[in-house]
């Protein structure tokens, strides 16, 4: 039990505290991988639109640049999410995944 | 005649007001993770809002004043400003988003960034509240709003299980990744029910001129146009459900959403879904930066109409014209639309015990509202809407935490 | 007209002028008190500082800082008589002229300085 008022306000300031801390810390490692293999599966589908002439360059294009910028923002993130050498190979893959489907894209694209 | 007239226009400005940037990325977020199970949600949000419009549209009919004018009148000064100040800073917040929802369209469809666009949208918006009269500005969204429909055709061509949906529309809680479903339901919640949408339909109703006569167009305005602008939310639920939830799509920008419809529409799908953004998020800009300024001029007293001239209501008018251009601002600076549009729903959803509860008063009050005061049903629909508004509020800081990441 | 309940039918509602124009809402009411006759309402007040002063003394003296602090000192605000009244229903109408009320200050500032400069402002109707 905590002694004092003062105290359980000290308890509550670090639980809070620390609630918001682990808001602006970087996500858990699941989080991210989920997040590279949504943005490997959108840009796979937007190809196969973009070939069945279904969007427009102008938008695939986007696509592409919004999934650039996402693996840039999680290349620099996913080390501290990394905690063993199967985590670093499943971040690898996907880091991977994720480059060859910006590359393919391109290619379709005509970038 | 006429009176069918004016329901079926009421129903199609339902339509077209229903779904707008809020109701489309919260819906597609929540259809991209977990399938159709939060479609209930939809369906609680659209009755809600239903009764409330039934509502506040009653009140200025039979009394001849609009909601916000008995906020101050009914709850004194002293009352009205905490839904004065919670009713302004949310409905900035959606009108902010609203603009970016423009801005996000015209981004998609000319590859331009979407910052560029914020300030000449203000500025044309601004244009047409300065030029147009009330019925402009709501006939004109609601006829370019029946785009939205798109939404419908395109889940229909996807051959939803109906079954599974039907079954979804009972409420069901989640087997797997809780914070991040109630915080989608929460956001739903918020796009559906969002205060402006009832301050500009009362404020309608004396633009318009409603009196008693008008009880049964009010009705069905409310009730018809609801489940028209429910359903259509409901197909954009669906729509992402089929293409993006078997693909492990979650969204998380909103250059992903176009592709919803460009899969079973094809190009169609993609030029109809830009079209339906783009209108539908600007007939709410016009539509929210009016009604912040009803809210102020009714609250004080000032003349207002969007039929005078702008000279007639100084400032009326200078209300919208800075709150529009004020709105453009975290756009022009390049805030992340999507983003914007999350954290505002769930700030909506956390401000409307403060609008729903004193209706629950001013319904009941018979020197208000002579004969047409609330009957059971009305009022036990009215309790648990206040109920889900107070477990909002409470609800909305926690899950923003935890879910919002 | 009977009996009239100030708080209920006259604080916070709409008030028009002769010609049905809005002029702000009965934002206080006045007792007066003259030497050797009774108390008597006389006064509505319409005016920012007579409405913070409704909302708390910590809010008017909040808004008493910070106009201070911009260098804020003019209070527009109008006095008008409780003869003024003409008729109490679903809005009170007063016998005054919009455009005499020191409480339209801003109104007409902002009408004759800022609107009128942008075309489309003026005219008939829309």
């Amino acid at each position: 039990m905590l002694q004092s008022a003062s105290a359980r306000r000290a308890a509550l300031a670090l639980v809070v505290g620390a609630a918001i801390a682990g808001c602006g810390a970087a996500p858990e490692l699941d989080q991210q991988l989920e997040t590279l293999s949504s943005w490997t599966a959108t840009l796979e589908l937007a190809k196969e639109r973009h070939g069945a002439a279904a969007i427009s360059t102008t938008y695939a294009t986007q696509l592409a640049d919004a999934a650039r910028s996402a693996l840039g923002k999680t290349e620099q993130q996913i080390g501290h999410a990394v905690h063993s050498r199967i985590d670093s190979s499943y971040a690898a893959d996907a880091l991977d995944s994720l480059r060859g489907a910006i590359r393919q894209l391109d290619a379709e694209t005509g970038r | 005649m006429k009176k069918w007239g004016e329901i079926a226009l009421g129903v199609v400005t339902s339509i077209g007001g229903f779904l707008e940037v809020g109701s489309i990325a919260t819906s597609v977020q929540g259809g991209a993770i977990f399938h159709f199970q939060l479609a209930w949600v939809l369906v609680l949000g659209t009755a809600s809002l239903a009764f409330l419009m039934e509502m506040t549209g009653r009140l200025a009919a039979v009394s001849r004043r609009t909601y916000a004018d008995l906020l101050r009148e009914r709850f004194g000064y002293r009352f009205f400003v905490v839904p004065l100040l919670a009713v302004f800073i949310v409905s900035l917040l959606v009108l902010t988003s609203e603009i970016g929802g423009v801005a996000i369209a015209l981004q998609l469809a000319t590859g331009i960034a979407f910052r560029w666009w914020a300030i000449p949208i203000a500025l044309i918006g601004w244009l047409l509240l300065w030029r147009g009269t009330f019925s402009i500005v709501e006939q004109g969204t609601a006829m370019l709003g029946l785009v939205a429909l798109t939404f419908a055709v395109g889940a229909v061509k996807l051959h939803p299980d109906w079954g599974t949906l039907g079954r979804a529309l009972l409420p069901s809680t989640p087997s797997r990744d809780s914070a991040r479903y109630w915080y989608i339901a929460v956001s739903m919640l918020g796009a559906s029910i969002s205060p402006y949408l009832y301050l500009f339909y009362s404020a309608g109703a004396i633009e318009d001129a409603w009196t008693i006569e008008y009880l049964s167009v009010n009705r069905i305005t409310a009730g018809l146009g609801n489940l028209f602008g429910g359903g259509l939310a409901i197909a954009a639920l669906v729509t992402a459900a089929l293409v993006f939830e078997p693909r492990g799509i979650q969204v998380d920008r909103y250059e992903q959403i176009a592709l919803v419809l460009a899969t079973p529409l094809g190009r169609a799908g993609l030029v109809l879904f830009i079209a339906t953004l783009c209108i539908t998020c600007f007939g709410s800009t016009l539509e929210i930066a009016l009604a912040i300024a009803y809210l102020l001029a009714q609250g004080f007293g000032w003349q207002w109409s969007e039929n005078l001239k702008p000279g007639k209501d100084a400032r009326f008018s200078t209300s919208y014209t800075v709150l529009i251009v004020l709105a453009a601002v975290p756009i022009a600076l390049g805030a992340d639309p999507l983003q914007l549009t999350n954290l505002s729903m769930v700030v909506t959803a956390a401000s409307l015990p403060v609008t729903v509860i004193p209706l629950l008063v001013l319904m009941n009050d018979g020197d208000v509202l002579d004969t047409h005061v609330n009957g059971w049903i009305s009022n036990t629909a009215l309790v648990v809407i206040a109920l889900l508004s107070v477990v909002l509020l409470v609800a909305a800081l926690p899950l923003q935490l935890l879910g919002g990441g | 007209m009977g009996a009239v309940h100030l708080a209920y039918e006259v604080v916070d509602s709409q008030l028009v002028d002769r010609h049905e124009q809005k002029i702000g809402r009965v934002d206080a009411l006045l007792l007066e008190a003259e030497p050797g006759k009774p108390l008597r309402v006389a006064t509505i007040v319409i005016g920012a500082a007579a409405r913070a002063r409704r909302v708390g003394g910590w809010f008017a003296a909040t808004r008493r800082a910070l106009r201070a602090l911009a260098g804020i000192r003019a209070e527009h605000e109008s006095r008008i008589p409780f003869s003024a009244v003409r008729r109490i229903g679903d809005t009170i109408q007063l016998d005054v002229e919009e455009r005499a009320l020191e409480s339209e200050h801003f109104e007409r500032w902002l009408g004759d300085h800022v609107i009128c400069r942008i075309p489309g402002a003026s005219g008939a109707s829309k």
